[in-house]
């Protein structure tokens, strides 16, 4: 499904029975998108298992654990894992790193402390191991002392990394292979391929990537309401200072936050407000996503990640994005 | 006979019983086996048979009771006329 140099993939969340998760990954698989992203969080299925899973169940996609936490995961058990993925899933392996939200690692009682560095180091440190190389270091946020790794050398699988602020991205265009820009709102995304652009143009093959938060259907209220749970997710882990940025206060994150740990959904869905939830998701009509896709791809992203939940009916919501995107081609010429 | 293919409008109606599964936020409740058997079947490419029809209908009446019986019965209501 890739046109042009533009990808296009989904991201599945790990959050269902596994049989679930296969069968939309069978269906992925054969709507021809270019990856599959399988999303970590602690509180739902192991995005490595869950990987390793459906790697049986798909033949050509892509698979990319996305976005795995150094914070969590020590960055050798990290590469361990994309290692011994790679024997399951030869030449099909991706992954993306990031700092994660501040919800997921407060109810682990971990600290978010020095994120840029802890992400940069981490590329590096799984980089080199997936290389073969043995590592020694006391100087950095990582420890290692003569840490290698026994498994086939998997140097060559692209890391990406998750990525919301400035200097998040600023690292990642210096660093990674690639980046998925966690926005679902035009000008957020515009500000940050512009921030990305300039230090990746001299990396050939710098993948840019919008990972979005679609929900789709004909009617514009049910995919709203479709849309707010993930919106209201993702809001209540950003930092406070982009809160602020788009007008939200730390008591109303506050509120998201504690309703959806509740799983209070009703109370969430009366106090959602178009002001964020537009800024983390997009919710509307086919029509409408197309034209939101035709802006990224003006802008120059060269991946476009459909997340969930994708809509109210999420095999029709599917099957709909793979048709747009098979629309797109006759437009974008390919390789 | 679990290999035959299914009519126009049992197809139809396999396919609301899907999206039904699909979507629900109950998957839980649907046995593991069956799941497991569906997910087998759609690999296969074997959904649309009384197979897969069986094996939907039972994760979808697991799942999402009320929903399945609204649409069985507007298929059955449909199918008198």
């Amino acid at each position: 499904m890739g046109v042009g140099n533009v990808r296009f993939s989904v991201e599945i969340v790990p959050r269902d029975p596994l049989w679930r998760t296969c069968i939309y990954a069978t269906l992925v698989d054969r709507l021809g998108f270019d990856a599959i992203w399988l999303s970590d969080h602690f509180f739902n299925r192991n995005v490595f298992v869950a990987t390793a899973v459906i790697a049986n169940w798909t033949s050509r996609c892509l698979l990319g654990p996305a976005v795995v936490n150094p914070y969590v995961i020590h960055p050798a058990i990290i590469a361990q894992s994309i290692a011994t993925l790679e024997e399951i899933a030869p030449k099909r392996l991706i992954m993306a790193i990031g700092a994660g939200d501040e919800t997921s690692l407060a109810r682990l009682c971990i600290k978010r402390e020095n994120p840029v560095d802890k992400v940069r180091e981490s590329i590096h440190a799984i980089r080199r191991l997936l290389a073969g190389e043995e590592l020694t270091s006391h100087d950095g946020i990582l420890c290692f002392s003569s840490a290698k790794l026994e498994t086939k050398k998997s140097g060559d699988v692209p890391i990406y990394v998750g990525a919301q602020g400035k200097r998040m991205l600023m690292m990642s265009a210096s660093n990674a292979d690639g980046v998925l820009i966690n926005w679902t709102n035009l000008d957020r995304l515009k500000e940050a391929i512009n921030t990305v652009k300039p230090i990746a143009s001299s990396r050939q093959g710098f993948d840019i990537g919008a990972h979005l938060i679609i929900s789709i259907h004909e009617d514009t209220a049910k995919a709203r309401k479709t849309a707010i749970p993930f919106a209201a997710y993702l809001m209540a882990g950003t930092n406070n200072a982009l809160l602020s940025e788009i007008g939200v206060s730390d008591e109303e994150r506050n509120l998201v936050r504690s309703l959806l740990i509740r799983g209070d959904w009703d109370r969430l869905y009366s106090v959602a407000r178009d002001e964020w939830i537009r800024v983390f998701s997009f919710y509307g009509t086919v029509a409408e996503l197309r034209d939101f896709i035709d802006e990224l791809l003006t802008q120059g992203f060269t991946h476009v990640v459909f997340g969930g939940p994708w809509g109210p009916r999420p095999r029709s919501a599917l099957l709909s994005i793979a048709k747009l995107v098979d629309e797109l081609k006759p437009n974008m010429g390919r390789d | 006979m679990g290999e035959d293919m299914l009519s126009r409008r049992k197809r139809v109606l396999l396919e609301e019983l899907l999206e039904i599964v699909l979507a629900s936020v109950n998957p839980s409740l649907v046995r593991d086996e069956v799941g497991w058997e569906l997910a087998r079947l759609i690999h296969a490419r074997k959904l649309y048979t009384e197979r897969g029809y069986r094996a939907v209908l039972k994760a979808a009446r697991r799942c999402e009771p009320e929903k399945t019986e609204k649409i069985l019965r507007r298929y059955r209501r449909v199918g008198r006329r």
